[in-house]
């Protein structure tokens, strides 16, 4: 697996791990501890977009001259998370179980199919297509959180 | 890596699998009306016009009928290419094939002639057979989707094309009574080639995908499908010129061996939320594995008639209703409120005024009916197989068939109904 790819199929994992996690809380209806790992997901995953928005994809976008396709099917997909996360906070102000479960259902589904498309597609573009992946993933991992 | 097939944005309107899915439970229903009348004749033989009725109004109109809307769904996301039909085409695909698997039902129970079901089916299963396997072969990508896609499809065709054949021998009369065997290789190819082969493809993508589990091992995510392919096609020559039991084992043995790897997937998974659709992989898994076991038994029965029952019928029960329609129910549970989701979730990028009226999974089928529906499923699968050796047990299984399939499109329906209702309340935000 090339770099670019494997750098943020990796990080995808990571991100599916810390929201697994936060079910168990979830299930049980301890409020306080999945608060606590609900954030610590949405950090993470708000610092995998913008690694992606702020860097990976103007690099994919200026290679290849594409700026209608892929990345932006990516962008609106990315708004669509954001707009779920938003929804949950209101879920978790009202202690409202079956909409929080409700909510980490849409919100798994729409990451998963999203992440397939990356993963199996856009990634592999981005390591064949980019002239420096090396300098592309340095830029990444600087973006701060 | 083909780049002309990326193609990120091409999900079909919502229409399109949902007139699919909304379609098959009806013929479910049928079936379930035609065993209240006639099913306890179904054990009798699988020659009964009764049997061959009810498992092509199942295969076709149950099972073919949400592969196929599923598809138009699947192929943009696992093999990055749409499947070339609109709205209108798939209203024509799904009405020429509907009233071709009437047709058929109807010729089967000796009220109508063939030829009115080979017209329609002919036209409507050659022309889908014909744009998938174009789009699959010159559009697709997708390293593990792609071929073993595309070989599922070929079973679907060569399926097809031995029952055509046989229809047209019936309506002819041209070679006179077929030997077994040619039938033996339609079934075979029809659910271990066709179905089987596109829900092992389907699993390696879809449990990782919705259930956070490990990705299963490369080699069976290599090998399998084409193993099973290959084995399949092996299967038919032997059953041509010899008898063909080490085939048939090592086709056992590879399912079994698949539905190990995917139970221990699922065993593994990292989610902790209560989720049926595990429930009804689970349940077709282990479905799978005793039909895997029955077959490898069948083996060694055929020749001597020691058993009281048909073992054939139970394997075909067992498979059909275990198997292959617990997987689908399982996969409609999720599939629906998702797409439903999916598709206001962009028209909310219209309009964002009304985000905040965008429904959970859960408020579109509710966790409680989907437990309901997989109790309902589990009770008639053990009264499918119960009714093997009670044959009075038939009614039931019909009576259950009705509920189980008239209250999952009581769901899909009333999903549909909140999109539109949902989407015009986002609009008018």
């Amino acid at each position: 697996m090339s770099d670019i790819q494997h750098y943020m199929t990796t990080h995808h994992r990571d991100c599916d791990e810390i929201l697994a996690d936060a079910e168990s809380p979830l299930a049980e209806g301890d409020w306080a501890g999945y608060q606590q790992k609900w954030r610590a997901f949405v950090s993470e995953l708000l610092h995998h977009l913008t690694m992606e928005e702020e860097v990976l994809f103007p690099a994919f976008e200026q290679a290849t001259g594409i700026t209608q396709g892929p990345t932006m099917v990516m962008r609106s997909e990315h708004e669509q998370m954001r707009a779920f996360v938003a929804q949950m906070e209101q879920a978790i102000a009202s202690q409202d179980q079956e909409r929080a479960m409700g909510l980490v259902e849409s919100l798994v589904l729409l990451i998963q199919q999203h992440n397939m498309k990356e993963e199996q597609m856009l990634y592999p573009m981005c390591d064949m297509r980019l002239p420096d992946n090396a300098s592309t993933l340095a830029q990444m991992q600087s973006v701060t959180r | 890596m083909r780049l002309s097939g990326l193609q990120f944005d091409n999900i079909p309107a919502l229409n399109i699998p949902f007139r699919f899915y909304l379609t098959a439970p009806i013929f479910a229903i049928l079936t379930g009306v035609l065993l209240i009348f006639w099913g306890e004749q179904i054990w009798l033989s699988r020659w009964m016009p009764i049997t061959l009725a009810t498992t092509h109004l199942i295969a076709l109109g149950v099972v073919a009928m949400i592969m196929f809307g599923s598809l138009f769904q699947l192929l943009p996301v696992l093999c990055g290419t749409p499947i070339p039909i609109n709205s209108k085409g798939a209203i024509v695909f799904i009405s020429l094939l509907s009233f071709g698997i009437l047709c058929l039902s109807a010729a089967f129970l000796q009220q109508l002639s063939f030829l009115p079901a080979l017209f329609l089916l002919s036209i409507s299963l050659l022309s889908f057979g014909v744009i998938l396997i174009y789009t699959l072969w010159f559009n697709a990508s997708g390293f593990y989707t792609r071929t073993p896609v595309l070989l599922a499809v070929i079973m679907l065709a060569l399926t097809i094309i031995l029952g055509f054949s046989f229809l047209l021998n019936y309506q002819t009369g041209y070679f006179g009574a077929l030997p077994k065997y040619w039938t033996n290789i339609h079934a075979a190819f029809g659910t271990l080639g066709w179905v089987t082969l596109l829900i092992i493809t389907i699993s390696f993508q879809v449990i990782p995908m919705f259930h956070v589990t490990p990705e299963f091992p490369v080699t069976i995510k290599n090998h399998y499908p084409f193993g099973l392919f290959i084995l399949l096609i092996s299967l038919a020559i032997e059953l041509l010129f010899s008898n063909s039991h080490v085939t048939f084992a090592l086709i056992a043995t590879l399912l079994a061996t698949y539905a190990i790897a995917a139970l221990k997937q699922l065993s593994l998974r990292k989610r902790k939320l209560p989720d049926t659709t595990i429930k009804f992989w689970q349940l077709s898994l282990s479905s799978l594995l005793v039909c895997s076991f029955l077959l490898v038994v069948n083996l060694f029965t055929l020749s001597s008639k020691q058993l009281p029952f048909s073992l054939d019928s139970i394997i075909g029960v067992i498979f059909v209703v275990g198997v292959v329609l617990s997987v689908i129910q399982g996969m409609l549970l999720k599939i629906v409120p998702f797409l439903i989701t999916l598709h206001l979730q962009q028209h909310a990028m219209k309009y964002p005024m009304g985000m905040g009226l965008m429904p959970d999974h859960y408020a579109i089928i509710s966790r409680q009916h989907g437990k309901q529906l997989y109790w309902i499923h589990l009770g008639t699968l053990v009264i499918v197989v119960m009714s093997a050796f009670i044959p009075s047990l038939t009614k039931l299984v019909g009576i259950l068939f009705i509920i189980n399939w008239g209250f999952l499109w009581l769901m899909i329906s009333r999903a549909y109904n909140a999109f539109s209702r949902i989407k015009l309340d986002i609009s008018n935000a």
